[in-house]
């Protein structure tokens, strides 16, 4: 049985007994609110006029700030940003992305923003992005005097975009349970029946993934490629939602081989995991090299800022400090000392590709192969 | 003006609720204009939509089915600890859905042998985030039944009779909070990514972050909204005359939870059982690799840096949305077809990917005159957009303050020659200040923790804690992100409990 | 003879759009005498309360005229002259007392458009308590008194416009009978001594017969019968009265 609760309108109800107002009642809740309202004001206003201030640098007068959108994690970028206030007096805006599996990233903010941009310089981790950029007519050439060592081979032949310290896609594996006469030396390796359910890659539609799966389809043609990724899945492979994932479960061991870059490869063993890494293909089709790119955003508000700032990202000096910083990026300028633990550019087989060229592949297999792929064996 | 002219009948009001509207879907405008062109229609999208949806219904059908229980009870009986509890169930709604999918994935790897399936583990997240919203409602719409009304129902029947019939009385808000729930998680892509499940969020994000592709992105996101609206529409047909139903009679006790020792132990366990499993153990996960190490002092400086501006863009948010509720409540004031219109695009709005407005907002900036371009880059665009995203949050409530008042009222204070302003002021904003206070507070909270908008329109240099958070997630050290982590949910933990305290009112 | 203290001349209003179109009052006229307390009476659906709001001047008529002290105060949608100057006071039937007020602090609202100094006004204010016997009530707000303290309010705040005319809606419904006598009695008395006209509505003519003369029924949104109450008893012609006659029956209504 129930009763109906919808209240009656217009009928008086019976006759309550009086309950007298508690003495004081409507003022104490009144000064709570008033003390509530005073401090967060308080904070508000010392909290939101804080930033970033930079510190004078030896001699440098500052101009105007420079806005800077990083693709580059957040953790590496900002100590660079750092050394170069410190250095120049200017200030540096930094702008981060998130993964791009988590949410629409920086990439379309630029996009977005064509006609009135508020960037200066992006710098992407990855030259696929700024191929991107430059297809859309969002960026500029600027050739720096500082880009000198660079190896031409990693920058745009037109100058939109300047490709330094790099990082590389390598295989990793868990040594508990990998003894090393059995590692992968080759990405073919993901498909062999020693690691039938053992394998995991992050998803292909996005970020370096998203790159390697256009060079592989560029190198080794698009039936071999293909034959490559089916087998992948016959053979038990997983796709998780980025490469940090694929860190994460090859260090605990719910997967015993994956295929991620060298800087989250470099986490896992810093963080003192039984993982081992692989430059793949070295007597094949060789490891692929993903330098970071600089890119002078067409129309930027600071442009002369924003040139002094790729400047920096190019000198030897920074690409030194990748280096040596957690990143563990290598410098592509021979010479250099690699990041410890990581063998020099110099000493890799690198896959022959055309950066530029990659980008219009990429969104093609977007559209297609690997947007079905991806469907097919997602739930 | 005069007072009556707030209660009297006019085609203005549709005019008014239309504009607003249109005022709110302004900012996605230049996208939606891409939407029309391009000749690639909608690919696989519609299946993917289908197979959303059901993920949608069964986390909204969980929300609903533990959320009116946990809520009512809440309301109708006391136990010790019920505050805390409450605050605890109320914690995911602060909390962006990816922080309970990664502390559930970090769980599950050590715990449990296997892989989950996909589509439980994101129902079991999405239905994290529905629980509370439901709860919350079911509570609110529980204590505002009178003490005569719950001790008639308890004379007639004793407990058994008084829950159900609760239950039954707080069903439609309730169920309006469950679809207003399905709706966050058909536009939340993280789960769907981290559990290898197909999503039409992730869909939409693929659009726009593999193909950048703003066209498609936006008609796939027309989809998604209409699908919404045509599911939305009978629902809220069916809560709009009921909104009326929150005039309260001549005479009114307010509720005072009971002491009563079975029930309130099935309260507090429900409670406790929800908080155990929903918010606890996906906590676990997330703190597990804290436990090795903190980075405290690194958070601790993110912490500060950031606060600010996230209380900037939450407050700011807030009141946009509450004062904009307000007004559609006023607007559509006793007439149902356009309190039915009023929820009805609530959803629509909701719907709509949030990259929508944000990109668009970009795209407005480049097409206004360079003096004006400087406002779109500010941080107000940033509260506008939250503002407007989260508008049919504050609407809701607005809706039920508005229908707790009687236009009497209005003829009264018409009648003695009341000024319009003075009416304002004596009469309805007092009455009317709860439920705008917990909408600004509401739609604070959400906007504070909200991510892809901000990532998008913050000014160079103005992040928040939750993008800082989730910028650093990808290769930071785990110690780190936890540590972050921790610290972001503690803070929300304390505001949520230090909110009675905050309005004065015993809960 | 001087002009009647209110009047309505064919007065029609409608509601609704054109799928709904209900009629609530059809061309009803008829005029109150100064000093003539009238009782509205008629079943719930009748119009009563439309007829109300068409006098306070709440609502413009479709058709027809509204007159108050000889003057033209409403026409077919329009109103000349608004509620408030209009020399009423109204009593609503959930009493519409503003909540999140004092008793005192409602009378005092009541008041704010009456343009006198604050002092004034408190004095006014205090008087109206005064004459409704709740002085000691006025800190109270109006949601923890009884229901028939919350009526004396909602009395007191009229009483202090000094109105020419009183409308009551339905005022007395849910009070138990010796709390209703007794404020029955005190309208009367106010009404004689402060010189103003009652119009009550109500359903059930037992609530008029102490304090009206006249009466009109309505039904359907047509006047039925109208006249002295006393005379209207005796020959009743429409439903509400004979069966309010059979009721009582020679036995005084005691079976």
């Amino acid at each position: 049985m129930t009763v109906s609760l919808r209240p009656k309108t217009l009928t008086p109800g019976p006759s309550p007994t009086r309950t007298p107002a508690r003495p004081g009642e409507g003022k104490l809740p009144a000064l709570r609110q008033a003390v509530a309202a005073l401090a967060l004001a308080g904070w508000v206003l010392l909290a939101g006029c804080g930033r970033e201030e930079p510190e004078g640098g030896a001699g440098a007068e500052p101009q105007g700030p420079v806005v800077v959108y990083s693709s580059v994690d957040d953790v590496f970028a900002r100590p660079v940003a750092q050394r170069f206030q410190e250095e120049t007096g200017i200030e540096v805006r930094l702008v981060p992305d998130t993964e791009e599996t988590k949410s629409t990233g920086l990439l379309n903010r630029l996009i977005a923003e064509k006609e009135r941009p508020q960037a200066d310089v992006f710098w992407s981790g990855d030259p696929v992005r700024a191929a991107v950029l430059k297809r859309r007519g969002l960026s500029a050439s600027y050739r720096s005097p500082a880009a000198t060592g660079l190896p031409p081979r990693f920058s745009d032949p037109e100058g939109h975009w300047t490709g330094f310290s790099a990082r590389a896609r390598v295989l990793i594996y868990n040594r508990e349970k990998v003894p090393e006469e059995q590692a992968p030396d080759s990405i073919f390796d993901l498909v062999e029946p020693r690691f039938r359910g053992q394998a995991c890659i992050a998803n292909p539609l996005f970020g370096t993934t998203s790159m390697h799966a256009a060079a592989l389809f560029a190198a080794l043609g698009e039936q071999r490629a293909r034959q490559l990724f089916e087998d992948f899945t016959a053979n038990g492979g997983r796709i998780v939602s980025s490469n940090g994932e694929v860190r994460r479960r090859v260090a605990n061991g719910e997967c015993t081989v994956g295929i991620t870059d060298t800087d989250d490869a470099n986490v896992a063993r810093l963080e003192g995991k039984p993982v081992g890494i692989v430059f793949p293909d070295a007597d094949g089709i060789g490891t692929l090299i993903i330098p970071n790119a600089a890119v002078l955003i067409a129309g930027a508000p600071h442009p002369e800022a924003g040139r002094r700032f790729i400047d920096f990202l190019l000198a030897p000096e920074t690409e030194k400090a990748l280096a040596a910083s957690e990143a563990a990026q290598m410098p592509v300028r021979p010479g250099l000392p690699p990041p410890a633990g990581l063998p020099a550019l110099a000493g890799l087989k690198a896959m022959e590709v055309d950066y530029g060229g990659l980008a219009a592949l990429l969104e093609e297999l977007s559209r297609g192969f690997l947007k079905e792929w991806v469907d097919r064996n997602s739930g | 003006m005069n007072p009556l002219a707030l209660e009297r009948p006019s085609r203005w009001r549709a005019f008014g609720v239309a504009g607003v509207f249109a005022l709110a879907l302004l900012p996605s405008f230049p996208l939606l204009r891409e939407a029309a062109s391009g000749q690639r229609g909608l690919g696989t999208f519609p299946a993917t939509l289908w197979q959303s949806f059901g993920l949608a219904t069964a986390s909204a059908a969980l929300g609903f089915a533990a959320g009116l229980p946990l809520g009512v009870t809440a309301a109708l009986y006391s136990f010790p600890g019920r505050r805390a509890l409450l605050a605890l169930a109320s914690l995911p709604l602060l909390v962006p859905s990816l922080l309970w999918a990664v502390g559930w994935s970090a769980l599950l790897a050590r715990v449990a042998p296997g892989p989950l399936p996909g589509a439980a583990a994101c129902v079991v997240v999405f239905a994290t985030t529905a629980i509370p919203l439901v709860l919350l409602t079911a509570w609110a719409s529980t204590a505002a039944l009178g003490a005569g009304q719950v001790e008639a129902a308890r004379l007639a029947g004793g407990e058994a009779v008084l829950v159900r019939s609760a239950c039954r009385h707080a069903a439609v808000p309730a169920l309006l909070a469950a679809g207003l729930a399905g709706v966050l998680v058909l536009s939340d892509p993280a789960p769907g990514q981290i559990f290898g499940q197909r999503t039409a969020a992730a869909e939409i994000l693929v659009s726009f972050a593999a193909l950048f592709d703003f066209g498609l992105a936006a008609r796939q996101g027309l989809a998604l909204a209409a699908l919404v609206l045509v599911l939305a529409a009978p629902l809220a047909a069916v809560a709009a005359p009921r909104l009326a139903a929150a005039v309260l009679p001549r005479a009114i006790r307010p509720l005072r939870p009971v002491w009563h020792r079975e029930m309130a132990a099935l309260a507090a366990g429900g409670l406790l059982v929800f908080v155990g499993i929903g918010v606890a153990a996906p906590l676990a996960g997330l703190a597990l690799p804290a436990l090795r190490g903190t980075a405290l002092a690194r958070a601790g400086s993110e912490v500060v840096e950031t606060l600010g501006n996230t209380a900037i863009y939450g407050l700011g948010a807030g009141a946009l949305a509450a004062v904009l509720g307000l007004l559609l409540a006023a607007l559509a004031g006793r007439s149902s077809r356009l309190r039915t219109a009023v929820l009805a695009l609530s959803f629509l709005l909701l719907a709509l990917p949030s990259a929508l407005p944000s990109l668009g907002l970009l795209r407005w900036s480049g097409e206004v005159p360079a003096a004006l371009a400087p406002v779109f880059h500010s941080r107000f665009t940033v509260c506008v957009a939250l503002g407007l995203r989260f508008l049919p949050v504050a609407t809701l409530l607005a809706l039920r303050g508005w229908a707790s008042t009687s236009p009497t009222w209005a003829w009264a204070a018409e009648l003695h020659g009341v000024s319009l302003g003075r009416y304002l002021a004596r009469v309805l904003a007092p009455r009317l200040a709860p439920a705008v206070a917990t909408g600004l507070v509401l739609v604070g909270l959400l906007s504070a923790a909200d991510v892809g908008t901000v990532l998008l329109l913050h000014p160079p240099g103005q992040r928040s804690l939750p993008l800082a958070i989730f910028t650093v997630m990808a290769n930071a050290p785990e110690a780190l992100v936890a540590s972050l982590c921790l610290l972001y949910v503690v803070g929300a933990g304390a505001l949520l409990a230090a909110l009675p305290w905050l309005a004065g009112r015993r809960l | 003879m001087s002009a009647p203290v209110c009047e309505l001349r064919a007065v029609t209003k409608s509601y609704g759009g054109n799928l709904t179109l209900m009629r609530a009052l059809r061309r009803v006229s008829f005029a109150v005498p100064v000093g003539e307390h009238t009782s509205l009476l008629g079943p719930s659906g009748s119009g009563k309360s439309t007829l109300l709001r068409l006098l306070a001047g709440l609502e413009a008529p479709d058709e027809g005229e509204v007159w108050m002290g000889g003057a033209l105060v409403s026409a077919a949608g329009r109103i000349d002259l608004p509620p408030h100057r209009r020399g009423i006071a109204m009593v609503f039937q959930d009493l519409a007392l503003w909540p999140n007020l004092s008793v005192l602090d409602n009378v005092l609202l009541g008041l704010s458009g009456a343009r006198l100094p604050r002092i004034e006004r408190i004095d006014r204010a205090r008087q109206a308590l005064a004459l409704c016997s709740i002085e000691d009530l006025a800190d109270r707000r109006p949601e923890t008194l009884s229901g028939g303290q919350q009526q004396r309010v909602a009395l007191a705040r009229a009483l202090a416009l000094e109105p020419r005319l009183l409308l009551l809606d339905e005022p007395f419904s849910g009070l138990d009978l010796v709390v209703k006598a007794r404020l029955i009695e005190e309208v009367h008395r106010l009404a004689e001594e402060r010189g103003f006209t009652v119009l009550l509505v109500s359903h059930d003519p037992l609530e008029a017969t102490p304090l009206c003369r006249a009466a009109v029924v309505l039904q359907a949104g047509e006047i039925e019968e109208a006249g002295p109450l006393a005379a209207l008893l005796r020959e009743p012609r429409s439903e509400l009265l004979r069966a309010f006659r059979d009721q009582l029956g020679p036995s005084g209504g005691v079976r």
